[in-house]
């Protein structure tokens, strides 16, 4: 990256113009609802000094990898009926509301299921659309008479998963394998959720040397909801690894240090380690 | 004395518990091309100081977020006039807040992926070119790049 092209980026998060887009602060990042109180929260704040016209829907979509490993989210426009879907019987209220500059506002999420729904976990996704004032393009230059602006709407995409009964969760790990690309270590894996509720956890591995010094790690929030075969990296030590033997452990646990931990269903760590030899 | 230690063994009961964890998506500021030629295309880059369009992106620290772009291919004006506008592979910069961070290009037409993992903020800026005609009706134009931040 050229020095001119840092210059200009570290002057830009320095001196911010003042906004004309608005966007909200959203809280929590995820949202649990269960079948007993059948209501949820989240609380929304325009930190901006103009007003935010704030909009919420619902979908469904969850978590998948692709070829790559890349994680990405797949979105169901009509989910069938045997996909756990609470898309279609999550309501906020309000739906819809102006954000006055540093105002609050507490959106109540309720939920009607359909009846006789079956013990199990149904996942939605919320979206939070925010938009502000326009852009002022009134002032057309005399010599030119064209001027552009462009607005920034932004939309946050937040994982809702409602909860009947009892309901476990865990995962399969399988095919981990182990390479180097360049300056980084980059492990591969296939999980495989099993029970009746997404897997939400963290994957922590660390690769040792033969002497069983550390030699890189890495760590990763993991949302499995069917199945991924996730892509993972850490960056190497001077950006290469010395020829040699070396162990791969990779650990899975349901911790995640962003979530409260009565929102996390426990599981049984999952462990698998690979060693691997480079010439 | 007893209420000392309710409320020492509260306060160490609240601090392991995470707080309710929050994810912000603010613009800072929009992608302002401002006065332009007709006839001649003008581009702004990502990096430029204060033209570029910057969004700053907040959420818990290890968290894992992809943000897509959904831009616009033409630009409305007076009348009904269009304007073209386009975005290259290296119209967008994301920069994480860490103090070492290095910025890193990307292509905004494309899918990005992120890792929060040295700190909580990640600024994204975005530049385009704009494609006036020679005979280019005059007056203001506008569109809306939209961004759309999925928590996994």
């Amino acid at each position: 990256m050229p020095r001119l092209t840092i210059g200009a980026l570290l002057v830009a998060l320095v001196f911010p113009v003042p906004a004309l887009a608005q966007g909200v602060l959203v809280a929590p990042h995820s949202v649990v609802m269960d079948h007993r109180t059948r209501s949820g929260s989240l609380s929304l704040y325009n930190p901006g000094d103009d007003p935010a016209e704030v909009t919420l829907s619902t979908f469904f979509g969850y978590p998948v990898t692709d070829s790559a490993g890349e994680f990405e989210l797949k979105t169901v426009e009509r989910p069938d009926p045997s996909m756990p879907s609470a898309a279609g019987w999550i309501e906020a209220f309000p739906k819809r509301m102006v954000l006055q500059p540093k105002e609050r506002q507490t959106v109540r999420l309720l939920a009607r299921p359909p009846a006789r729904l079956a013990d199990g976990e149904y996942w939605a996704r919320l979206m939070v659309a925010a938009k502000g004032g326009t852009v002022p393009v009134g002032g057309v230059d005399s010599a030119s008479g064209v001027t552009v602006g462009l607005n920034l709407e932004v939309r946050t995409v937040l994982p809702l998963q409602y909860r009947k009964g009892a309901v476990a969760t865990s995962v399969r790990l399988s095919r981990l394998a182990v390479g180097v690309d360049r300056d980084s270590l980059v492990v591969r894996m296939r999980l495989d959720r099993m029970g009746t509720a997404a897997f939400i956890g963290t994957v922590r591995g660390a690769l040792a040397d033969s002497s069983g010094a550390t030699v890189a790690t890495f760590m990763s929030p993991l949302a499995v909801y069917f199945d991924m075969e996730p892509r993972l990296t850490a960056a190497l030590p001077g950006g290469r690894l010395a020829p040699g033997r070396y162990r791969l452990r990779v650990e899975i646990t349901t911790e995640r240090a962003d979530l409260a931990p009565e929102v996390l269903l426990p599981a049984r760590p999952v462990r698998d380690s690979l060693e691997i030899r480079l010439p | 004395m007893r209420f000392t230690w309710l409320f020492a063994t509260a306060a160490l009961v609240a601090a392991g518990r995470p707080a309710a964890a929050q994810i912000s998506v603010i613009p800072v500021r929009d992608l302002a091309f401002g006065p332009v030629i007709v006839g001649i295309p003008t581009s702004i880059g990502p990096s430029h100081p204060v033209r570029s369009g910057q969004i700053r992106l907040t959420a818990p620290l290890n968290s894992r977020l992809q943000f897509r772009l959904t831009l616009p291919a033409t630009l409305n004006g007076p009348a009904g006039a269009r304007l073209p506008i386009s975005f290259s592979n290296g119209d967008g910069i994301a920069v994480s807040g860490a103090s070492n961070s290095v910025p890193e290009v990307f292509n905004p037409k494309a899918n990005q992926v992120v890792q929060n993992v040295a700190s909580t903020t990640t600024n994204i800026f975005i530049g385009g070119t704009v494609s006036p005609a020679g005979n280019q009706q005059q007056g203001g134009y506008t569109g809306t790049i939209t961004l759309t931040v999925t928590i996994f």
